[in-house]
């Protein structure tokens, strides 16, 4: 067929049909549907050339999946070239169909169409969802082969884990082949994808089985597309794992579920910053400063240099700096006890003084 | 000219010249000047850029052939892209206080 150069208008109107059909699609909550995504299953096993053994086994979270898949895979192996064989598979099965469908759309006009199918479907989905279920999944992970089940999970599941394809939360590379094959007329052999990513979540490669995940139960988000809930899992799964989240940040489970029980003092000195603005969020700052006698050492008058604050924790003297960041959001970061004033403590925490400071001309 | 920005917990300051103790780095495209824990990275993507540690964690240098921009990777409470002229500037890491010192603001 002829090389296409351009996309004409009538083809460009399409592209808000696509994203919101693959943006649907890819948070789609409904059940698995394990007759299509066993279709799938096979299809991408035979594009890789590979035998396809026909034994799919369900389970109803990705969590389940990341120690279920990799224990079921050492354990098929006896702890022996697990690696070399499986990896080799998952390599195989997730670049078949990518290959085939490079090879049909070499052409530079799909960059286009990519940024504005792909790239939208990606925003609502994988930056939203996809990426957080990876995140947690992962965490949760490293938390066991952390702590007291070392012995029994580390050797099992290790990295074997991320051997995972994305399912649905992968969709965005099938709203942007199937723009091209439909809309455009180019005939693109993404239909095994289709079929996988359109009917359950994360799924498994092994050269023995495949372990596939349902889809979740619900997924809740803000106005502004960001995972979001203020009473439950921001995503339940069917088996009840959830992932909590306060507009877009993973949080704890229990600073959504029992706000009542977490200490306050943990919104001035939990680790990790951008969290613990969620919890101080959650509290209300108002409560928070009730909770946590607090006095106001200095007010720069600047929201962006901050309020310079005083409280006893723990039996110490303590500052925290309240500042407003250039996305409007509000921080509180912990500084020197002897810091004089807002602005010489926002100095600090970059390592500068007071009067270097003040040559600061931009805040993003 | 802007001599000194933040964009998030990092901040820019124009500086003469590379200081000595500083190691630069093998050239990439992309350099990402802080990485996030949870994934939003603050990076410039560019060729003929050279990033430098330093013995501090929290400090290295960009050497810049041309006006650069430095992006911050979230698709949403995203920081606005900084466009940083020629020349060599100091990127500093946000930090706040421990009772053992201090540590690096992790987001």
């Amino acid at each position: 067929m002829a090389k296409i150069t351009t996309l004409t208008d009538a083809q460009r109107a399409r592209f808000p049909e696509w994203v919101a059909r693959y943006t649907a699609r890819g948070l789609s909550c409904e059940p698995a549907d394990r007759a299509r995504a066993a279709r799938g299953f096979r299809a991408q096993y035979e594009a890789a050339g590979l035998h396809w053994h026909g034994r799919v086994v369900w389970v109803q979270s990705p969590l389940v999946m990341a120690y279920a898949a990799s224990i079921a895979s050492r354990w098929l192996a006896r702890g022996a070239v697990h690696d070399a064989v499986n990896g080799a598979v998952y390599g195989a099965v997730n670049g078949a169909v990518h290959d085939a469908v490079d090879d049909a759309v070499r052409d530079a006009v799909y960059g286009a169409v990519g940024v504005a199918v792909n790239g939208a479907v990606s925003v609502a989905v994988d930056d939203a969802v996809r990426d957080a279920v990876y995140g947690a999944v992962g965490v949760a992970v490293r938390d066991a082969v952390d702590g007291a089940v070392r012995d029994a999970v580390d050797g099992a599941v290790g990295n074997l884990w991320r051997h995972y394809l994305g399912g649905a939360l992968w969709i965005s590379y099938v709203a942007w082949a199937t723009y091209i094959r439909d809309a455009l007329g180019v005939p693109v052999p993404i239909g095994p994808r289709e079929d996988t990513d359109e009917s359950c979540g994360w799924w498994w490669p092994h050269r023995d089985f495949v372990m596939a995940c349902d889809r979740p139960a619900a997924i809740h988000r803000d106005d502004a597309g960001r995972l979001h809930s203020a009473s439950g899992p921001a995503i339940l799964w069917r088996d009840g794992w959830g992932i909590h989240a306060w507009h877009g940040t993973r949080v704890p489970r229990e600073w959504i579920e029992a706000p009542d029980a977490v200490a306050p003092t943990l919104a001035l000195t939990h680790p990790n910053a951008e969290e613990r603005r969620c919890l101080a969020e959650i509290l209300g700052w108002g409560r928070v400063i009730a909770l946590v006698p607090t006095r106001t050492v200095d007010d720069d008058g600047d929201p962006a240099i901050g309020t310079l604050l005083e409280c006893e924790l723990h039996g110490e003297r303590s500052r925290f700096l309240r500042v407003r960041c250039g996305t409007g959001r509000e921080f509180v970061l912990a500084v020197p006890p002897d810091a004089p004033t807002a602005l010489a403590a926002n100095a600090w925490t970059y390592g500068l003084d007071a009067g270097e400071l003040r040559a600061m001309q931009v805040r993003t | 000219m802007i001599v000194m920005a933040a964009q998030g917990d990092v901040l820019f300051r124009r500086v003469d010249a590379v200081p000595a103790g500083a190691v630069l780095q093998p050239r990439t495209e992309r350099v990402v000047v802080a990485h996030s824990e949870t994934g939003h990275h603050h990076a410039l993507t560019a060729p003929g850029i050279d990033w430098y540690t330093s013995p501090d964690p929290l400090v290295g240098y960009l050497s810049l052939a041309d006006p650069t921009e430095v992006r911050h990777e979230r698709p949403w409470d995203t920081h606005a892209p900084l466009c940083l002229a020629p020349g060599v500037w100091e990127v500093r890491r946000q930090r706040e206080y421990t009772p053992e010192g201090f540590r690096r603001v992790e987001d």
